[in-house]
């Protein structure tokens, strides 16, 4: 009788081991590839899943494809296929900005070009804009400029003004400067753009691009 | 309020106060940073190390000079307690980015964890810097790894000096003083916690500034972790009433009594009914009382506003005076939870930063100023001024500055 006992005892014991052994298999199973043993994000799930309630995660998930260097080339060309203006504004801006840290421009530059010609949002144009300027594209220059008086932000940041973009992008491949440097007001920056669209009226059209020096010249 | 920096998540205050517990004020040691502090000097040590492939010896120099320019600035202008902020910034090129293996991690996890393969470092804070084009839009939240997990945050090769400043804020234990919620559109709709951080940097790093409240908040980050005291610093004003006055005095809610001696012998006369010690009368000598606008320094004290309190006549109002700090209800002058009175012969002990020679009165006659700041011993506030022919009331304000 004792004996018959114990054994009723360890029942549940047994059953709540087989359990987690289930539990952890279907854990493992659902992790993506054994290699890597943790879940596998899916680029186009994450370009057009950005969740505006939920930024700083969504943005990290951005960040993976971003820096994840050995998939860069098939990230940009599914981001470059999510750019077109029937998608919603959280793709559209997804893609840009995943395109921007994945993408070239020999094989993107002119599908970001469209977005700095005509995409719906300015803040987008502004964001192609300050990715053709690094890829050799001189038409982002003056678009550029004209963010330099913008009060808009960059979209989901917390009120970054969107001419930090151009106080990056325009002295580092232009090495011109104009006080747009040291310009630490939204003031003392748009004070800079007479300079910048002065300079663009009289270097633009002649401007070309060094893809070893990145910069432009005349 | 304009732009607020959000790359800052990955330096939370959790990970700073978890520092801090270990930490005592005097010589303190940080994981990451290291705060020493004496009679003469203070210093605030941190050691960063960049990784990335943005990364590179010129960027380290760069971001070292804008946290040392930034801080060390802003504490000559509003730090009393003179820091010196020793910044050391290195490049390695020794890591490489590696995405986390382990099978217990969910997706967002696999993301935001330690995919970065935990460096040895352990007196450097680490600063991952991917390679990122200047103008290309990226945001380093939360882009390699938690940094409660593992304690290393990303920063871009291309930003504003201050960025850099602000970033070095958090690993100093200052808090992002923004909040923000995103429509569709990606448009924020972003608050100020306090108004006081309204112009401030760790609102918004873009425009903000260094001011006095973040080392008001350097103090007190210390001072809630340690659980020690740290030793304020006093200034002195002098007001008289010239009309402005009332409404000054509306905005101090405390004073305590002191002991105001007056060299050469200028008439004191006391108007307050509670000046309890001194009553009213004239001569070298007298106990005053004193609006403070500090709750903390004068807590147990009596906390009644009394806008006449002082008043002085002379001929000519010019001389030295000593201000000591004492107390008129001795069963309520233990500081906080210390268990120590703060009698007289204890208030070097709190107030070390409080005594010496005062310069800098001027003859402003609506708000003068004497910054106690410099001196380093004792509890004396002497102070001199020149203020001419003059005869009303006087208010003599004292202020704990614990930045």
């Amino acid at each position: 009788m004792q004996n018959k006992q114990s054994y009723l005892k360890i029942i549940p014991v047994y059953l709540l081991c087989v359990l987690f052994l289930v539990a952890t298999m279907s854990c493992n199973d659902s992790g993506g590839s054994s290699d890597s043993g943790s879940a596998t994000l899916d680029a186009s799930e994450t370009i057009t899943g950005f969740d505006n309630t939920d930024v700083t995660n969504s943005i990290s998930k951005l960040n993976y494809f971003v820096l994840k260097t050995d998939t860069h080339s098939t990230t940009a060309n599914i981001a470059m296929s999510y750019l077109g203006s029937d998608e919603t504004f959280m793709t559209r801006y997804s893609a840009v900005y995943v395109l921007g840290g994945t993408g070239n421009a020999t094989d993107h530059g002119v599908a970001l070009l469209e977005v700095m010609n005509s995409d719906s949002d300015t803040r987008l144009q502004t964001m192609a804009a300050g990715i053709l300027i690094g890829w050799g594209y001189s038409e982002a220059i003056p678009v550029l400029i004209t963010s330099l008086s913008s009060s808009e932000y960059l979209p989901f940041t917390a009120e970054e003004p969107i001419w930090t973009l151009a106080q990056k992008a325009l002295p580092n491949y232009t090495d011109q400067d104009l006080d747009l440097s040291t310009a630490t007001t939204s003031t003392t920056v748009s004070a800079t753009q007479t300079a910048w669209q002065s300079w663009w009226d009289t270097n633009g059209s002649s401007l070309t691009w060094s893809s070893s020096t990145k910069q432009y010249s005349n | 309020m304009n732009g607020k920096i959000k790359i800052t998540n990955f330096i939370v205050m959790i990970f700073t106060l978890s520092l801090f517990a270990v930490c005592s004020f005097i010589g303190n040691a940080y994981a990451k940073a290291s705060f020493t502090s004496s009679a003469s000097s203070n210093t605030m040590s941190l050691n960063i190390m960049l990784v990335g492939p943005g990364a590179n010896t010129g960027l380290a120099a760069t971001i070292q000079n804008a946290i040392e320019d930034a801080w060390d600035n802003g504490s000559a202008d509003y730090s009393c307690h003179n820091i010196d902020f020793d910044i050391n910034v290195e490049f390695t090129d020794g890591y490489e980015l590696a995405e986390n293996t382990d099978a217990s991690m969910s997706e967002s996890d696999f993301v935001l964890s330690n995919v970065f393969e935990f460096p040895t470092y352990s007196d450097y804070e680490v600063w991952y810097v991917p390679d990122i084009a200047p103008g290309t839009p990226f945001r380093p939240a939360a882009a390699i790894g938690d940094y409660a997990t593992d304690m290393m945050g990303t920063v871009t090769a291309h930003e504003q000096s201050m960025v850099y400043a602000h970033e070095a804020g958090h690993v100093f234990g200052l808090q992002d003083q923004y909040t923000c919620t995103f429509d569709s559109e990606g448009k924020s709709t972003c608050t100020v916690t306090e108004e006081k951080y309204e112009d401030n940097f760790m609102n918004d790093a873009w425009e903000g500034s260094v001011e006095a409240v973040n080392f008001e908040d350097l103090m007190s980050a210390y001072e809630a972790a340690s659980g020690n005291d740290v030793n304020p610093c006093l200034k002195c004003y002098l007001h008289i009433d010239d009309g402005d006055v009332p409404s000054m005095v509306a905005e101090l809610s405390y004073y305590a009594t002191m002991y105001f001696d007056v060299t050469p012998d200028y008439a004191i006369t006391t108007t307050d009914s509670t000046n309890t010690l001194g009553g009213t009368g004239t001569g070298s000598s007298e106990w005053v009382t004193v609006i403070t606008s500090d709750s903390t320094l004068f807590t147990g004290f009596e906390s009644t506003v009394d806008p006449y309190d002082m008043t002085i006549t002379g001929d000519t109002l010019s001389g030295i005076y000593t201000v000591a700090f004492t107390t008129t209800d001795w069963s309520q002058a233990s500081k906080s939870d210390t268990g120590v009175y703060r009698s007289w012969s204890d208030c070097s002990t709190y107030f070390p930063y409080s005594t010496g020679t005062c310069t800098g009165l001027s003859s402003n006659l609506d708000s003068l100023m004497i910054d106690t700041s410099a001196a380093t011993s004792g509890m004396t506030c002497t102070f001199s001024t020149s203020l001419g022919d003059y005869t009303g009331t006087y208010y003599l304000e004292i202020t704990s500055i614990q930045g």
